[in-house]
């Protein structure tokens, strides 16, 4: 296939594009795994981080809260054991003190939102809020308990505030006997202080209290919409209530998806979480990791360039030297390729750019020779037709004085006019006939010859009764084949139309040659020809029983003036021009002249000539 | 066939048949579900919604009843007495104030308490703010709204129990049942529930003072279930069942609100659920007191409204509250 530059390479197989691929998957593959490698260390880690961070946020609330609780029992101790509450609860009269007292207690402690005593039936009788003074705690929850000791109640709700409430209370004795309580309602909104601190979480971070009690919120939560009197649950939320503390992966009582600490607190009867929306978390691993990718990508597509480059420096003198190829297909043997790099593609270009000039220079001679070569066939064959010509017209001008000499020695011969010649003269007379008659002969031969190889013989188209052809050339040669004692038979095959299109005069030279040819070099036997069709052919074919001709005579028997040998040139005569004529006029008919032959034994010459028309197809004819 | 394999034959076959007799159950007919009528205090509501939760969630299917609800409330021939419905048969079971089933005692009603479904009373002296409402002393010199009955027998009881005098207080009838009179300024007190006028309050964004009854002991049993002695008598299984669907009933609405506001609307969906909600949120903590059983009554607060009711000078004859209520349908460990 000729190459040429306007060549179309689908995209995926031009060399360029598929090194820059390769380039690119060589450097993409382990980038790609080391980027999820890292990606995945770096989530891990960051995971771990932040469980780490949510545990000791969440140690810290608790000690804070339990600090709480303690600092409001320790308030508790002291009042139970204040003189002016002990007066005030056994002399309601001088409650003023007693009173001065709790408040300036509830005032200075921001962890306590009231303090109240009430008596052993649930009265309350000293109150640093007036609203509690004269409620009866008779029923509830913490009162019984409240009787027996130190109490705290875990966080309920407490139906007249609508929110959830946390109660410590203290007996106070006099003399051994219990004559009051004392009890704190803690501030609860010391608690949102406290566990509202959003350090060490986020955006999205929260800590919060939820209560064994119906699951209510304890603390206010941070997004809106979540009252703390509705029951909430979560894994989180269920694991702390059942009195566990952890790590785990959950959705928060919104129904995010959140890191999560969970943590038992017994005193509060309440479970401590500690959340981060996992959205937030993964924000920031998942900026690392957007950073890394992007340096993945940067890194794949500095690649690509450097594969791009590098190939189109590898495919660049291949593609010239391509181009370069197609132009010296075409003929443009100057075209070289302009690569002066070094290196194995240097040297291919320099290798090539060598191989162009040899082509071009063996090109260049190629062409010279050509040229001499047509210019010398042109002079000969001019030569040859000057020679034809020169023949032509010798033989022609040769013949009128050879007729005058033949047919005045005739004359001479026929003694017409009554002359009388001795017998010497008359010897003398039959050698200058005979000899004239062969010199005729042989300008005829020569003039035969000069018109085949002149070009100037034009076949004859005419109506051929082969039959009629053939008897002619047993009219003409039966006297010599009788004469030298031979059988001459001439036969037909059925095959062989009656009539056929052609040259006569041209089919009977060749015949006669061949005929003539093999009764002059048979001495005993039989010369027979035969007629006859084979395939769109006319085969004649002249067998004799003479002498055979060798096998390296067989390459030149058919040159002009060559015969077997000199020896059979004085022994049978002749100019050594017959066969040559004979194959010429076949060859300028379209046939072939073939020969077989043995030694001793005899030869077959066989002539096939095309059938230019076919009139009739006859019965098999002999002729003798 | 030798003895040998006879013999297997035979072990086979008795394996199969003792098999296929120990896998038939013996024939025990499941009982059909008894049917019961359940007179509602009042119209379908959020108040009534551990009824809906224990149909809806099976638990009277579970406890073998079949439970048909029935509107309390007005009709045309005026207030549904559940008292009169119960012993007239035209229900089973009913859902009426403590104070009402002593005093149906009293009138020698052979009725019977069974389960309270809140464990405190949401009755309330609502006020706003600035009228200055925050304990009962403060309700002297200011007018107070009170619908007769059990309502205006728990204000003087109040009154009485911490030392206002009654007379100092202006009493006020009440015969409009919404908020519009305290928030029109017409009277200075309203006394209501929590659970209904208190969050209409809120919803209106006023602020309120709230002096709850049951902060001052004066606590009674407002929603109680009861039947008859005959029924307890006849049918103790299926008292039971009512009584323990009940109680399930109430720990589901408990657990999720919004599952029970959802329920509540299936039996009549004009109803708001965002309203119904906020009503039972209110609610929730009044029928999940620490430490009380779900559906569970207390002798100190039959007491209490007994007392009440004879301080009051409403009842003046001695009922045996034993014959008044009864534990013995509770499931104690329903918490």
């Amino acid at each position: 296939m000729q190459v040429t530059n306007r060549t179309v390479i689908p995209f995926f197989a031009r060399l360029r594009w598929r090194l820059t691929f390769l380039f690119l998957g060589i450097a993409i593959v382990p980038i790609v795994i080391i980027t999820l490698i890292v990606i995945a260390q770096i989530g891990s880690q960051y995971q771990a981080q932040i469980f780490t961070e949510l545990d000791a946020i969440s140690v810290l609330k608790t000690q804070q809260v339990e600090r709480l609780l303690e600092d409001g029992r320790e308030q508790l101790r002291a009042i139970a054991v204040n003189n002016e509450v002990i007066a005030a609860v056994q002399t309601p009269t001088s409650a003023a003190a007693a009173i001065t007292v709790i408040k300036q207690i509830a005032d200075i402690s921001s962890n306590v939102d009231a303090i109240f005593i009430y008596a052993p039936d649930g009265k309350v009788v000293l109150a640093s809020d007036d609203v509690l003074l004269n409620r009866v705690v008779l029923r509830q929850p913490y009162f019984d308990a409240s009787l027996t000791g130190e109490f705290l109640q875990a966080p309920f709700f407490d139906v007249s505030l609508q929110r959830l409430t946390l109660i410590a209370t203290n007996p106070i004795y006099q003399d051994g006997d219990l004559i009051a309580v004392a009890a704190i309602r803690y501030n609860i909104n010391q608690l949102d202080n406290i566990l509202g601190e959003q350090v060490g979480l986020g955006e999205s971070g929260e800590t919060y209290l939820i209560s064994q009690e119906n699951n209510y919120l304890l603390t206010t939560s941070r997004f809106d919409g979540f009252p703390q009197n509705r029951a909430y649950t979560s894994d989180g939320i269920e694991r702390a209530l059942n009195a566990q503390s952890g790590d785990a992966l959950y959705s928060d009582y919104r129904g995010i998806p959140v890191f999560g600490n969970y943590h038992w607190i017994e005193d509060l009867k309440s479970g401590l979480l500690t959340e981060i929306d996992q959205a937030e978390v993964f924000s920031v691993p998942t900026q690392t990791q957007s950073i890394i990718t992007v340096l993945a990508a940067l890194i794949a597509i500095i690649a690509a360039v450097i594969g791009l480059v590098v190939s189109t420096q590898i495919t660049q003198p291949i593609t010239q030297m391509t181009i370069t190829a197609s132009a010296i297909a075409q003929g443009k043997f100057d075209q070289r390729v302009a690569y002066a790099q070094a290196g194995e593609v240097g040297v291919l270009a320099n290798a090539f750019n060598d191989m162009a000039q040899a082509v071009q220079e063996r090109t260049t001679e190629l062409r010279s020779a050509r040229d001499e070569a047509l210019a010398a066939q042109r002079i000969a064959k001019e030569n040859s037709r000057l020679k034809s010509e020169f023949l032509a017209t010798m033989s022609h001008e040769l013949r009128t004085p050879m007729n005058a000499i033949l047919g005045f020695s005739s004359i001479m011969q026929k003694r017409m006019g009554g002359v009388e010649y001795n017998s010497v003269t008359e010897r003398y007379l039959g050698r200058i006939h005979t000899n004239s008659e062969r010199l005729l002969s042989l300008i005829n031969d020569f003039l035969d010859l000069s018109r085949v190889e002149s070009g100037r013989m034009e076949l004859a188209h005419h109506t051929i009764v082969p039959s009629d052809m053939a008897r002619k050339w047993v009219e003409n040669l039966n006297v010599l084949a009788e004469s030298k004692g031979l059988e001459f038979k001439v036969t037909f095959d059925p095959s062989l139309p009656t009539t056929i299109e052609g040259d006569e005069e041209a089919l009977s030279k060749i015949a006669i040659n061949l005929i003539g040819n093999a009764i002059k070099f048979t001495e005993i036997g039989s010369v027979k020809v035969n007629l006859s069709k084979q395939g769109d052919s006319m085969t004649i074919a002249v067998t004799d029983t003479g002498i055979g001709i060798a096998p390296h005579a067989r390459e030149f028997i058919f040159d002009e003036f060559r015969q077997v040998d000199q020896s059979s040139k004085r022994r049978y005569g002749g100019t050594g021009l017959g066969l040559a004529i004979a194959q010429k006029i076949a060859r300028e008919m379209g046939g072939t002249i073939t020969l077989t032959s043995e030694l001793g034994v005899g030869s077959t010459f066989t002539v096939m000539v095309p059938l230019e028309g076919i009139i009739a197809t006859p019965d098999s004819l002999v002729l003798a | 066939m030798n003895t040998f394999v006879r013999f297997g034959m035979m072990v086979v076959m008795l394996i199969a048949f003792v098999a296929c007799g120990a896998a038939t159950p013996a024939a025990t007919p499941t009982p059909a579900p008894m049917p019961v009528k359940i007179q509602l205090s009042w119209i379908h509501e959020y108040s009534s919604s551990p009824f809906y939760a224990a149909i809806r969630n099976g638990h009277f299917a579970a406890n073998g009843v079949e439970a048909t609800l029935t509107e309390g409330g007005f009709d045309d021939q005026g207030y549904i007495d559940p008292v009169a419905q119960v012993i007239s048969g035209n229900t089973d079971f009913a859902m009426a104030d403590g104070a009402s089933l002593i005093q149906a005692r009293a009138a020698g009603s052979p009725v019977v308490a069974l389960a309270s479904m809140m464990q405190r009373n949401p009755l309330a002296i609502l006020s706003l703010s600035e009228t200055g409402s925050v304990s009962p002393q403060d309700l002297a010199g200011k007018s107070v709204s009170v619908a007769s009955g059990g309502a205006e027998l728990m204000l003087n009881t109040l009154l009485q129990s911490q030392g206002v005098d009654r007379s100092t207080v202006n009493v006020v009838g009440r015969t409009n049942f919404g908020i519009e009179p305290l928030v029109n300024g017409e009277v200075d007190n309203l006394v209501a529930w929590i659970t209904n006028e208190g969050v209409a309050l809120q919803e209106q964004g006023l602020t309120t003072n709230t002096i709850l009854m049951s902060d001052y002991a004066v606590d009674a049993y407002d929603f109680i279930l009861f039947t008859t002695e005959a029924m307890i008598n006849d049918k103790p299984d299926v008292v039971r069942g009512v009584v323990h669907a009940l109680q399930m009933g109430i720990a589901d609405v408990i657990a999720d609100p919004a599952q029970a506001v959802e329920y509540t609307l299936s039996f009549k969906p004009e109803l708001v659920a965002a309203e119904q909600l906020r009503r039972l949120e209110v609610s929730i903590p009044l029928m999940n007191v620490p430490g009380k059983t779900h559906g569970g009554m207390e002798a100190t607060v039959w007491q209490f409204t007994y007392d009440m009711l004879v301080n009051q000078g409403i009842l003046t004859q001695t009922v045996d509250l034993a014959q008044v209520y009864t534990l013995d349908f509770i499931d104690a460990d329903n918490e």
